[in-house]
C-alpha cells in the first residue's frame, strides 16, 4: 500500500485492466491502416539496389555499413533484385491486410509479427532511398510491442473482455520507449542547439521566410494565415513555445513516474506537431494518436473506494451528486465507520479531517488528490480533472479543499456531530 | 561479471564512436581538400596558418580516404553536429569515471530484478531495451526500429527573402506567359512588406504545348532532391536519372489524376513533407509529357499586390528516349 505524494512509478508487473492494451491493438492497426491507405510507397520500386543512398550525408555515414541496411534487412538485395513497384504495392498491401486481421483481432500476435516484419523492411527500403522513414517510428515502436507481447493479451474476435486482469509491461515499454524517443530528441536540441535553445529557436524569422516562400507553388505547404500571424511572429511566442517544447521533451521520459504531468507533456508533444505541421510542413501529426495512448486509460476500469466522514451532512451531499453521474458505476462510497472495509494504513482521525480514496492498484489518496481521482474517473468531470493536472493548480486545489473541509459544517444544512 | 561485460561494452562503444566521428572529418578534409586549403591560404588568422603548416598532405588523405572512406559525402553540414556528439561522448566518459561505483550499483541493481524467475520474459525484454536505449544515445544509429531522436537546430540564421532592391533588370529576365501558373497569389494577403521576390518554380511540358506547373510533393519522397538534385541551381543530373525522373512522373501524374476523383482523398493522411496542393486531374495524359523545366521567377511586391518581372530558365529536363 503506498499514499501518494505525485511521484507514482508505473509498474512494469502492476495487475491491470486489458483495457489499455486492447487500445493500442486498436490504435496501432487502425493508425497502420489509415497511414498505409493514403501512401503509396511503389514509387520506391523505382530506383533499384545502386540507388540507396542510406541517408548519406547524415549520422549513418559515420558507420562502414548503415545500421538500417544490417536491421532491415537491406543486404538482401545484394543477392536477390530490388523489389519492383509491384512488388513494393504487394508488402503495402501484406501490412494493410495484418493491420486489418489485427485489428478484427483474428491471429492478432500473428498479424503483428506479419505487419511490424514487413513495415521495418519497407522503412529500411524507405530509408535507403529517402534518407527518412517518413515518421513512423513510434508506430514501429507500437507494433514491436504488440508483437512481443503474449497471445493471450490480445482481444480476439470471439473474445473481448477488457476487465480482464493482466500485467501492464506493454504498456511500460509504450511510456518507456515513446518517453526515451521524446526525451532523446529533447537531448539533442541541448548537445546540437546548446542551452539556449529556446531563446535562438526564433520561430518567428522561421514563419516570415515561410510566408514568404509560399508565394510559389514550389514550396512545402506552410500556412500562410498561422505563420503570418500575429502570435507566430512574434519573439516572446518563440522563447515561450521553445522553452516549453524542451522542459517537456526532454522531461517526456517522467511520464513513467509523475502521472499528474502526463497531460501537459503529452498535450504539449501534439501541440508541437500541430504546429510544426502548419509552420514547417512536417507531419508527425499521427504520433498524436500514440501520444494519447500514453494516457493511464485503464483510470476508466479501476474502481475507486471513496471513504468519506459519515458525520458531515455537506460531504454526503455532494458525493451524493458526484455519484449520480457516475455512470458507469466506477465510484464506491464507504462511510468512514466502516473501517473493515478500507485499509489499516488509512487513519480515522484523518479521514475526519480529509476524504480519503483507495484505488484498485491500492494506491491511497486524500483531500483534493482524492477529488482528482474521482473526476478522472467521471467523464462529466474531466475538465476539472484536466485543469487539476495543470503544474501547480493541484498546491491551489489543496488549499480550496483544507478551506472548505474547515468550514464543511457551516456549509451543512445539517448539524454535523464532529 | 555481466556488470563488467556492460561496462565494457560501452566503453567501446564510445571509443569506436570517437574514432567514427574523427574518421569522418578526416574523410572530408580529403573530399575537401582544395577548398579548405585555398581558404587556409587567404587567411589571416595566426590559428589558420598553424593548422594549414601542419595539414596532412593530400597524398597521405588519399591513401588513408580508401580504407576508411564508406559512405562520406562531401558536404560539410553535418560536421557540426558530429563535433557536438564528440563533446556530449567525452561529457559522458567523465560521468562514467565519477560516478562509476554509483552506475555499478544501479547496474548492479537492475541484473538482479532481471534474474528474478518470475515473469522472467518481460524482464528480459525490459532490460535489454533500455540497453539498447543507451546504445542508441550512444551512437544515434538509425536502425530503423528506433532511433536516436530528432536532431535539434533553429531558426536564427533564416532571413527574409524580400529584398528592397532588385538586380531582376541587369538579368535580362524573360517574360513567359505561364509563370504566373506557378504563383500562389491568394497568399500574397499574408505579405505585407514590400520589395522583390524569387524563387525557382517548375513546369511540365506537354506535346499539346501546354506547360503547366508542378512541386516535388507529386513524387510522393519526403526528400526528393537528394535522388533528384533539380532545385539546386548548378547541378545537374545524368541521362539515366533525368529518364527515371520523368518516367517516376509520369506515373506519380496518373496516380494523382486518380486519386484526386476519389473522396477519400480529401481526407487521407497526408505525406510526411506535404507541398502546396496542385490539382492534377486536368492535366493533359502523362504520355503527352515531352519535358520539363526549371526557372528562377522573379515577383516585385507592393501593398500586397504582385508583379511577374520574368524570368529565366535555369534547367531543363528530358528523357532522350522520350520523342518529340
Amino acid at each position: 500500500m503506498s499514499k501518494y505524494n505525485g511521484i507514482r512509478f508505473y509498474k512494469p508487473f502492476g495487475i491491470g485492466a486489458a483495457f489499455h492494451f486492447y487500445l493500442l491493438q486498436a490504435v496501432a492497426s487502425l493508425y497502420m491502416i489509415y497511414r498505409l491507405i493514403s501512401r503509396d510507397y511503389s514509387h520506391l520500386g523505382l530506383f533499384s539496389a545502386e540507388n540507396r543512398l542510406f541517408g548519406r550525408g547524415l549520422f549513418h555515414e559515420l558507420f562502414p555499413v548503415p545500421p538500417s541496411y544490417l536491421s532491415s534487412f537491406q543486404f538482401i538485395y545484394e543477392i536477390i533484385p530490388f523489389p519492383s513497384p509491384y512488388i513494393i504495392s504487394i508488402f503495402q498491401g501484406i501490412i494493410i491486410i495484418s493491420a486489418i486481421f489485427l485489428l478484427l483481432g483474428l491471429f492478432p500476435k500473428i498479424a503483428s509479427i506479419v505487419c511490424v516484419a514487413i513495415y521495418i523492411h519497407l522503412l529500411g527500403i524507405m530509408q535507403s532511398i529517402d534518407a527518412e522513414i517518413d515518421g513512423g517510428t513510434i508506430l514501429v515502436i507500437l507494433f514491436l510491442i504488440l508483437s512481443l507481447s503474449p497471445k493471450d493479451y490480445f482481444y480476439k474476435i470471439n473474445k473481448f473482455n477488457y476487465k480482464r486482469k493482466q500485467l501492464n509491461w506493454p504498456i511500460f515499454m509504450l511510456f518507456l520507449l515513446v518517453g526515451a524517443f521524446y526525451s532523446l530528441a529533447g537531448l539533442n536540441k541541448i548537445i546540437d542547439v546548446g542551452f539556449g535553445f529556446p531563446f535562438s529557436l526564433d520561430l518567428e524569422k522561421w514563419n516570415e521566410y515561410a510566408t514568404e516562400k509560399s508565394m510559389f507553388l514550389t514550396s512545402r505547404n506552410y500556412k500562410p494565415l498561422i505563420t503570418s500571424s500575429t502570435l507566430f511572429m512574434n519573439k516572446i511566442f518563440s522563447d515561450f513555445s521553445g522553452l516549453i517544447n524542451i522542459i517537456t521533451e526532454l522531461g517526456f521520459i517522467s511520464i513513467l513516474w509523475l502521472p499528474r504531468y502526463r497531460f501537459i507533456i503529452i498535450t504539449s508533444m501534439i501541440f508541437m506537431h500541430i504546429t510544426v505541421f502548419n509552420t514547417h510542413a512536417i507531419n508527425f501529426l499521427g504520433s498524436s494518436f500514440i501520444l494519447l495512448l500514453c494516457f493511464d486509460w485503464n483510470i476508466l476500469i479501476r474502481e475507486l473506494n471513496l471513504i468519506y466522514d459519515d458525520n458531515c451532512g455537506f460531504c454526503k451531499k455532494s458525493l451524493k451528486k458526484v455519484k449520480k453521474f457516475d455512470f458507469f458505476n466506477r465510484i464506491n462510497l464507504i462511510p468512514s465507520y466502516a473501517t473493515e472495509k478500507y485499509p489499516n494504513e488509512m487513519k480515522k482521525t484523518r479521514l475526519d479531517l480529509e476524504m480519503g480514496a483507495v484505488d484498485e492498484n491500492n494506491e491511497i489518496f486524500y483531500g483534493a488528490d482524492a477529488f482528482e481521482q474521482v473526476f478522472s474517473r467521471v467523464p462529466l468531470f474531466w475538465p476539472i480533472a484536466i485543469l487539476m493536472k495543470i503544474p501547480g493548480v493541484i498546491y491551489l486545489a489543496r488549499l480550496c479543499y483544507k478551506t472548505i473541509a474547515k468550514n464543511r459544517n457551516k456549509l451543512s444544512n445539517e448539524e454535523c456531530e464532529v | 561479471m555481466l556488470i563488467k561485460r556492460i561496462k565494457l561494452f560501452y566503453f567501446y562503444v564510445i571509443i569506436l564512436e570517437m574514432f567514427f566521428i574523427f574518421n569522418a572529418i578526416v574523410v572530408k578534409m580529403f573530399l575537401n581538400y582544395d577548398k579548405i586549403i585555398f581558404e587556409l591560404q587567404n587567411s589571416s588568422s595566426i590559428y589558420h596558418r598553424l593548422i594549414l603548416n601542419n595539414f596532412p598532405s593530400k597524398p597521405f588523405l588519399s591513401q588513408y580516404s580508401r580504407w576508411f572512406k564508406w559512405y562520406h559525402v562531401d558536404t560539410f553540414g553535418h560536421v557540426y553536429y558530429y563535433f557536438n556528439h564528440l563533446i556530449f561522448l567525452f561529457f559522458l566518459i567523465i560521468l562514467f569515471l565519477v560516478f562509476s561505483n554509483k552506475i555499478d550499483n544501479y547496474l548492479k541493481k537492475f541484473i538482479i530484478w532481471k534474474n528474478i524467475k518470475e515473469n522472467k520474459k518481460p524482464r528480459i525484454i525490459i532490460f535489454y531495451t533500455v540497453l539498447f536505449l543507451f546504445f542508441t544515445l550512444l551512437t544515434k544509429a538509425n536502425t530503423v526500429v528506433f532511433f536516436g531522436g530528432i536532431s535539434g537546430w533553429d531558426h536564427s540564421k533564416n532571413i527574409s527573402i524580400i529584398s528592397e532592391n532588385s538586380n531582376s533588370l541587369e538579368l535580362k529576365l524573360i517574360k513567359n506567359d505561364f509563370y504566373y501558373k506557378a504563383i500562389n497569389r491568394y497568399n500574397i494577403q499574408f505579405i505585407h512588406k514590400n520589395g522583390y521576390l524569387d524563387d525557382l518554380v517548375m513546369f511540365l511540358h506537354y506535346k499539346t504545348g501546354q506547360v503547366l506547373p508542378f512541386n516535388l510533393g507529386l513524387l510522393n519522397m519526403v526528400f526528393p532532391s537528394l535522388q533528384y538534385p533539380i532545385l539546386f541551381e548548378n547541378n545537374t543530373i545524368d541521362n539515366e536519372t533525368q529518364c527515371r525522373l520523368i518516367n517516376h512522373l509520369k506515373i506519380s501524374l496518373d496516380k494523382s489524376a486518380q486519386k484526386e476523383l476519389s473522396f477519400f482523398n480529401k481526407i487521407r493522411y497526408p505525406n510526411h513533407t506535404p507541398y502546396q496542393y496542385i490539382d492534377y486531374s486536368n492535366y493533359p495524359s502523362s504520355d503527352l509529357l515531352k519535358k520539363f523545366s526549371v526557372h528562377r521567377v522573379y515577383l516585385k511586391l507592393k501593398n500586397e499586390k504582385v508583379e511577374i518581372l520574368g524570368g529565366k530558365l535555369k534547367q531543363s529536363i528530358q528523357c532522350q528516349n522520350i520523342t518529340e
